[in-house]
C-alpha cells in the first residue's frame, strides 16, 4: 500500500474442519488437439498439436504493439537437479552457437529494437517450470520492414536447440560466467528480507517435499557442477519436458508451427506426466522457527494448510482475509492495531497452502501473531461484513476483466487454465466467484490450520514466545 | 476550458489535453480495444520541496523532511471514511506514491471507472487530519523507514546520494527520518497541503478504456476552482563537487553490492530531456551488455549480469548518472568505468553502436505505448517535467552521435564520482 518511488519506479492446536490434510495427487495429462477456443475476454485462442505433450497456442489481437513468444519446458521436479536445470536454462539464453557471448547476443537483441529475451525457473506443485520468453515490437513499427516475430522465433529455436556447446559440454568460458551467476543468485537470496523470510518459512513448512528445496539448488549443488553434467541436464530437459509454446501478438504468425516442428524434428522425446496439485500434510502441532538477524524490522511469516479446497472459495477466503487493502488483516492488524507495516495473505494453490507475510517490530510480533489468528477466527465464524465479501467479488471481477490487455496476461491466463484443467472462459469464472457465499468463505477458513511460524528476529531485548 | 489533441508525429498515437478552469491540467488517452483503465492524480510535491513561500509572503517556510510522504499516507483518510473503503465498492485497485519531486494517487480498474474517478478527485481534495491520527501514522511510517533501511538496494542508492550532495534535500530519504517525522503535526500537514495541492500545481492523467467527455464531465462536477498562489520554491546552494567519494555500510547481503555515480550540472525542461536521452544511449554504448568493458569485467569475474546502467536520476537542482550491481571488487570496477569514460572522451566511440542503442530506446518507447499504465504515467511525467506528451520519442529521433560526444566531453566530469558499497558483515572492513 502506499509507496515510495525512486524515479526515471490459525490458532495453534485449532481443530481443523472439512476434509483434513490428506495428500491427494491429481495427474494431468495433455491430450492431442487442434482447436479454436473461446479465449480470454473475447480473444480467440488457436491451439495446435505439434507432438506428444508439445503444443502451440496463439492469440492474435491487433491492438497490441508488441508480440510475446514464450516457450515453457515443464517437467516433474527432481530437487537435487534444480541447480543443473537452472544453470542449463541460463546458458541457453545468454548465448548460443550463432551468438556466442553476451555481447553478440545483446547486439542481436538490440538490432531487433531492444527485443527482450529472458528465462525463469519456478516450481508449481510438483512441476518445475523452465521458461524462455522473448518480446518484440510489432512489425508495423519496424523501420526497415523486418519480420520481428519470425526473427524472435528463430532466435529462440537457436537458443534451445543449437546451444553454445561442443563435445557434450557447454563452452567453458560461458559456463564459468553462468556458474558464478548462479552462485551469486543463491548468495543474494538474503538481500531481499521479505522474500528470504518466506523462503525460510517454506523450508520448514514443506520439509521433505520438493518445495522445501531451493529452486536454484543449494550452493553446494551449484559448486559441484561441471559443464558436462549441465549439458547432460540440458539433454534431459529436452527429453523429459512437456513443451508449451505461447505466442500473443498483433498479427498472425503462421510460420511458428513449422519453425518449431522442424526445430524439434528427430529429437528423442519422452515427456513425463505433470503433477500440479500436491498438497502438503499439516504438522500435528504448529512449528515455530526463530532466526536472529541484523535487521531493524522483524519479519513474521505464517503458513496455513488445508486440503482439497475448491479453488474459487479458497481464493476468495484468502482475499477476504488478507488479499487487498480493505481485507481483514490490513484493516485490523495494520490500520486499527498498528501492529505491522505490511500484513497480507496469498495462496500456493498447488499446495493448498495460505501464507501470511508481515513486517513487525519484535516487541509486537507475538501480539501481531495473535491478532492474525483472531482475524482468522472471525473469518471462520462468518463474523464479517457482507459488504466486504461483495467488495472482494468486485475486485476479482475487475482483475479478471483486465486479462487480455497485455500479451503476458493472455499467456499467464492460457497457462493457468491448462494447469488447473479448467477451460472456463472469463465470464464463466466471474459467475463462479459471484456465486460464492459467506458460508463458502467461512468453510474454507475452517479447513485450514496453522502449520508453521517463522520469525526473522531483529536484534534487541524484546522476547518472542 | 481549452481543449487540444496532441498527436505523436512518429507513432500516430494521440491524447487530449485540457486546461481546466479550476486550474488543473488534464490529459486523457482513449485506447480502443482495451478493457482496463488507469488514472493518476498528481502534484508537483515530493521530498525535496522543504523550503517554499507563496506570493506576498516575505520569508520562506522550512518544513521537516518526509512531510510529502506523510501527507500521502494521511490523505487516504477523510472525515467520513477511508478512501480504500470507498474504492472497495468499485473494485478498483488503488495506491499512491511519493518520489523526490512528486506525489501521485492512482487506481487501475476494468469496471466502474467513472465511480472510481469520482472517489479519486474527491478524497484528494478533502484533507482531514487530527493530531490523534497523525500520532498513529508516525508509528506506521517509522516502520516503513526501518523496513527500507533493511533493504540493501535502497541503502546503496540513498548512501550514494548522501555522499554526492552537500546540501540539496535529495540527499535525504524520501520518507524522512524517524527524527524528522516526529516533528510533523496536523497544522504542518494542512499548511503543506494548502500550498502544494493547489490545482494549479497538479495534473490528472487517465488512459485506457475511458471516454474523454465523461472524464471531463466528472471534472466539471468535482474540481474546485483554485487561485494560483504564486508558489516559489528554493533549494540550498549546492557546490559542483561531491561531498564524499566513498561510502560504505555493512548489512546481511550475499556478494557486496555497489553504485557508482557521477554528479552533473542540473538542467530542466527540453534541455534536460535531451540530456537524459543522450546519456541513456551513451552509457549503454560505453557500459552496457554489448560494450567491450562490460564483457571484460564479466570475463574477469568482476561483475555479473546484475550490473546495470540506471536511468538518469534528475529533478529540480540535481542530475546524476549511475550504474551498479554486485562485485567483490567494487573499487576496481569504479576505476575501470572511469578509465573507459576518459578513453572515450579522447578517442570517441562507435557511431554505429550509438545508433543501435538509439534503436533500442525507440523500441522501449513503442512497447510503452501499448500499455495503459505506461501511457498514463508518460503523460503525468511530461507535465511534471514541463514537457508535452510524446516529446521523448521525437527528441530521441533528433539526437546525433555528435551530440553524444559533446555531452560526454562537456557534461561528464569523472572527478565528480561517488562509490557507494554495501558489504556483508563478514567482510574485513566490517569486522574492524
Amino acid at each position: 500500500m502506499h509507496g515510495i518511488l525512486i524515479q526515471a519506479g490459525a490458532a495453534a492446536g485449532d481443530a481443523i474442519e472439512g476434509d483434513g490434510c490428506s495428500i491427494r495427487l491429481r495427474l494431468l495429462l495433455v491430450s492431442r488437439y487442434f482447436a479454436l477456443m473461446e479465449g480470454v475476454n473475447d480473444l480467440e485462442e488457436i491451439r495446435q498439436d505439434l507432438g506428444e505433450q508439445f503444443g502451440l497456442f496463439t492469440v492474435t489481437e491487433p491492438k497490441f504493439k508488441t508480440g510475446t513468444l514464450t516457450v515453457m519446458l515443464l517437467l516433474p521436479i527432481i530437487p537435487e537437479k534444480n541447480a543443473a536445470y537452472a544453470l542449463a536454462l541460463s546458458l541457453l539464453t545468454q548465448s548460443c552457437r550463432k551468438y556466442p557471448d553476451t555481447a553478440a547476443m545483446t547486439v542481436r537483441l538490440d538490432n531487433m529494437y531492444g527485443a527482450s529475451l529472458n528465462s525463469s525457473v519456478s516450481v508449481n506443485g510438483n512441476v518445475m517450470q523452465l521458461m524462455i520468453s522473448g518480446s518484440t515490437i510489432a512489425n508495423r513499427y519496424a523501420l526497415h520492414g523486418e519480420n520481428l516475430a519470425r526473427e524472435m522465433s528463430e532466435l529462440i529455436c537457436d537458443c534451445i536447440l543449437d546451444p553454445n556447446a561442443e563435445n557434450g559440454a557447454f563452452k567453458e568460458s560461458e559456463f564459468k560466467i553462468q556458474k558464478q551467476e548462479l552462485l551469486d543468485t543463491i548468495d543474494a537470496e538474503i538481500n531481499n528480507k521479505r522474500n528470504y523470510a518466506f523462503l525460510r518459512a517454506k523450508k520448514t513448512a514443506f520439509a521433505g517435499e520438493p518445495d522445501a528445496y531451493p529452486v536454484y539448488g543449494t550452493r553446494e549443488d551449484a559448486l559441484r557442477l561441471t559443464s558436462e553434467e549441465v549439458y547432460a541436464a540440458y539433454e534431459e530437459i529436452l527429453r523429459r519436458a512437456a513443451i508449451r509454446i505461447y505466442y500473443v501478438g498483433p498479427e498472425p504468425e503462421p510460420q511458428l508451427a513449422e519453425t518449431f516442428s522442424a526445430a524439434f524434428a528427430g529429437r528423442e522425446r519422452s515427456p513425463e506426466p505433470l503433477v500440479y496439485y500436491a498438497p502438503s500434510p499439516c504438522k500435528p502441532e504448529p512449528v515455530t522457527v526463530r532466526e536472529p538477524m541484523d535487521v531493524t524490522q522483524s519479519k513474521l511469516v505464517m503458513v496455513f494448510k488445508g486440503s482439497g479446497l475448491p479453488t474459487e472459495a479458497f481464493r476468495m477466503m484468502s482475499a477476504v482475509f488478507g488479499g487487498t487493502p480493505f481485507s481483514l488483516l490490513f484493516m485490523n492488524v495494520r490500520e486499527r492495531l498498528s501492529l505491522c507495516y505490511y500484513c497480507s495473505s496469498w495462496l500456493m494453490t498447488g499446495k493448498d497452502a495460505m501464507v501470511v507475510n508481515s513486517g513487525v517490530e519484535l516487541a509486537n510480533a507475538e501480539r501481531a501473531k495473535e491478532a492474525i489468528l483472531e482475524q482468522l477466527a472471525i473469518l471462520r465464524q462468518g463474523d464479517f461484513d457482507d459488504a466486504l465479501l461483495e467488495n472482494i467479488k468486485q475486485s476479482m471481477v475487475n482483475a479478471l476483466r483486465s486479462i487480455g490487455d497485455t500479451p503476458n496476461s493472455c499467456i499467464s491466463d492460457m497457462y493457468e487454465r491448462f494447469y488447473r484443467q479448467d477451460d472456463a472462459d472469463v465470464e464463466t469464472r466471474i459467475q463462479r466467484y459471484l456465486a460464492i457465499t459467506k458460508e463458502d468463505v467461512s468453510a474454507a477458513a475452517r479447513a485450514v490450520r496453522l502449520d508453521t511460524v517463522y520469525l526473522m528476529q531483529q536484534e534487541g531485548d524484546a522476547q518472542y514466545e | 476550458m481549452n481543449r487540444e489533441t496532441i498527436v505523436s508525429r512518429l507513432t500516430g498515437d494521440e491524447c487530449i489535453h485540457v486546461r481546466h478552469e479550476s486550474g488543473l491540467e488534464i490529459y486523457i488517452m482513449e485506447m480502443e480495444g482495451y478493457h482496463s483503465s488507469f488514472a493518476l492524480f498528481g502534484t508537483k510535491y515530493g521530498s525535496i520541496n522543504t523550503r517554499f513561500r507563496l506570493k506576498g509572503e516575505a520569508d520562506y517556510a522550512e518544513v521537516p523532511e518526509g512531510i510529502a510522504h506523510f501527507l500521502e499516507h494521511k490523505l487516504f483518510e477523510n472525515e467520513d471514511c477511508d478512501a480504500f473503503a470507498q474504492y472497495a465498492k468499485t473494485g478498483a485497485n488503488a495506491n499512491a506514491y511519493t518520489s523526490f519531486d512528486r506525489t501521485a494517487y492512482l487506481f487501475a480498474c476494468s469496471e466502474n471507472f467513472n465511480e472510481s474517478l469520482e472517489i479519486l478527485l474527491s478524497f484528494v481534495q478533502a484533507p482531514y487530519f487530527t493530531q490523534e491520527s497523525v500520532d498513529k501514522e508516525q508509528g506506521i511510517i517509522a516502520q516503513e523507514i526501518r523496513m527500507n533501511n533493511d533493504e540493501p538496494g535502497w541503502r546503496v542508492f540513498f548512501n550514494m546520494l548522501r555522499a554526492m550532495y552537500h546540501n540539496h534535500p535529495v540527499r535525504i530519504d524520501i520518507g524522512g527520518t524517524e527524527e524528522s517525522i516526529r516533528k510533523i503535526d496536523a497544522d504542518l500537514l494542512y499548511r503543506c497541503y494548502n500550498t502544494f495541492y493547489n490545482l494549479h500545481n497538479m495534473v490528472l492523467s487517465v488512459a485506457g478504456n475511458v471516454k474523454a467527455d465523461e472524464v471531463l464531465a466528472i471534472c466539471d462536477k468535482l474540481l474546485r476552482k483554485c487561485e494560483d498562489q504564486g508558489l516559489e520554491e528554493v533549494f540550498p546552494d549546492e557546490p559542483d563537487t561531491v561531498a564524499e567519494h566513498y561510502t560504505e555500510v555493512c548489512l546481511p547481503v550475499g556478494a557486496p553490492i555497489f553504485n557508482v555515480g557521477f554528479k552533473l550540472k542540473p538542467k530542466s525542461g527540453k534541455e534536460l530531456l535531451r540530456a537524459e536521452l543522450t546519456a541513456i544511449s551513451l552509457l549503454d554504448v560505453l557500459l552496457g551488455p554489448s560494450s567491450g568493458l562490460y564483457n571484460e569485467l564479466l570475463q574477469e569475474g568482476l561483475i555479473n549480469s546484475e550490473f546495470d546502467v540506471d536511468t538518469p536520476f534528475t529533478g529540480s537542482g540535481f542530475f546524476c548518472l549511475s550504474c551498479g550491481g554486485e562485485s567483490r571488487q567494487p573499487e576496481t570496477v569504479r576505476d575501470r568505468i572511469i578509465a573507459e569514460i576518459e578513453r572515450a572522451k579522447k578517442e570517441g566511440f562507435s557511431a554505429e553502436d550509438f545508433e543501435r542503442t538509439k534503436r533500442v530506446h525507440y523500441g522501449d518507447m513503442i512497447r510503452s505505448c501499448g500499455n495503459v499504465e505506461a501511457n498514463a504515467s508518460m503523460m503525468l511525467n511530461a507535465f511534471m517535467n514541463g514537457l508535452q506528451p510524446f516529446d521523448s520519442i521525437e527528441v530521441l529521433a533528433d539526437i546525433t552521435y555528435e551530440d553524444a560526444l559533446q555531452f560526454l566531453r562537456e557534461e561528464i566530469n569523472t572527478e565528480m564520482n561517488v562509490l557507494s558499497v554495501v558489504r556483508n558483515q563478514e567482510a574485513t572492513s566490517c569486522r574492524r
